[in-house]
């Protein structure tokens, strides 16, 4: 989810028809900018180098989101909220990558499910296996991240992730952020009964180890053993895609 | 000839050489990885999105959702809708954004 404010401007997005290392490139129709999705920002026209600016937005499913949000509406296209028809099913079920794609390197696997995140200069990802339950990380100085994602989620399921300043620790079974005295309550992935500065929400990404080395190959891997670091030598990025058949609608 | 004449011819030619801004094209700028598979437009956006409430809603209950709350408002876009149109162009209150996964 993105703001459409971006240079001084409000713009409509489309699929601009073609990808980067498989994932999706929007153009706009007031500036045909070309943006780069797994980049946030502009690639090519006049509006180059402008940040989009993510919101807050939540994947799960539409029981949960209907219990929470009881006076929801739903998106209504040509009388349809729902398509059993899934172009993405077989992709998501591969172990191989968008039209053979590999990743950067080898730290994950290719289709490992992670949650990504880009924190100024740095960007870090963490495998979702290691978030269940909840996990922090040491990102040097008093800050750290924490993350969680439910037992069984499945990999569409939004990651919920923190940044804190001060340490959070598990005590009794309850993840506790020590300077505040707040606590995370696992069932509504939010903190409470906190005073003063409570850890704060951080949107990222929940894809692919594929997708997000590709476009960020210098990506530091963080898990319970440690940071693992890019290899000083990434893997040359292999050519990406063979050309589709002119009247395919899809992707896939 | 004077030398305003010549300075004009000058300019004239410098203008006729240079590349004016308007007329590059951003696929100019490109980087190499951008496979194009697509024509523009293909996979059609939405526009003006519509809404139903959700007693109306005809969806699973375990189909998947992109949920978003902007100015107190709750939206819901099914992600195998957001699939077929890869984004939605929305606005609440005073805050446009952009439904993409």
């Amino acid at each position: 989810m993105y703001s459409r404010r971006v240079g001084g401007k409000v713009c409509s997005f489309e699929a601009s028809g073609g990808l980067i290392h498989g994932s999706l490139v929007m153009q706009d129709r007031e500036t045909n900018t070309y943006w780069e999705l797994m980049k946030s920002v502009g690639i090519a026209g006049p509006l180059r180098g402008k940040h989009l600016k993510k919101l807050p937005a939540v994947k799960t499913q539409w029981r949960d989101w209907l219990k929470s949000h009881p006076k929801t509406v739903i998106l209504s296209v040509n009388g349809r909220e729902d398509s059993l028809r899934d172009p993405y099913a077989n992709y998501v079920k591969s172990s191989k990558g968008f039209r053979g794609l590999e990743a950067a390197d080898d730290r994950l696997a290719t289709k490992a499910s992670l949650l990504a995140l880009t924190l100024g200069k740095r960007h870090v990802a963490v495998p979702h296996e290691h978030l269940v339950g909840g996990a922090v990380f040491s990102l040097g100085g008093s800050e750290s991240l924490f993350a969680h994602r439910p037992e069984g989620a499945s990999l569409f399921r939004s990651t919920r992730a923190f940044l804190s300043r001060g340490a959070i620790s598990r005590k009794r079974g309850t993840w506790v952020h020590l300077p505040s005295g707040a606590q995370f309550d696992p069932t509504r992935e939010v903190w409470v009964k906190g005073r003063g500065e409570l850890p704060r929400a951080v949107t990222g990404f929940d894809t692919f180890w594929v997708t997000w080395s590709l476009a960020h190959p210098e990506t530091l891997v963080l898990t319970p053993k440690g940071v693992l670091q890019a290899p000083k030598r990434a893997k040359p990025v292999p050519p990406t895609t063979r050309p589709a058949p002119s009247k395919e609608l899809r992707w896939f | 000839m004077s030398t305003t004449l010549i300075r004009t011819a000058l300019g004239a030619l410098l203008l006729l050489a240079a590349t004016p801004a308007w007329a590059q094209q951003p696929e100019d700028e490109l980087p190499d990885t951008f496979k194009r598979l697509l024509r523009r437009g293909a996979i059609a956006a939405v526009f003006e999105p519509t809404y139903v409430s959700a007693s109306a809603a005809q969806i699973r209950p375990e189909a998947w959702v992109l949920g978003v709350v902007i100015e107190g408002q709750p939206r819901a876009y099914s992600l195998s809708l957001l699939n077929r149109h890869e984004v939605v162009n929305d606005t609440i209150g005073k805050t446009p954004f952009a439904a993409v996964w």
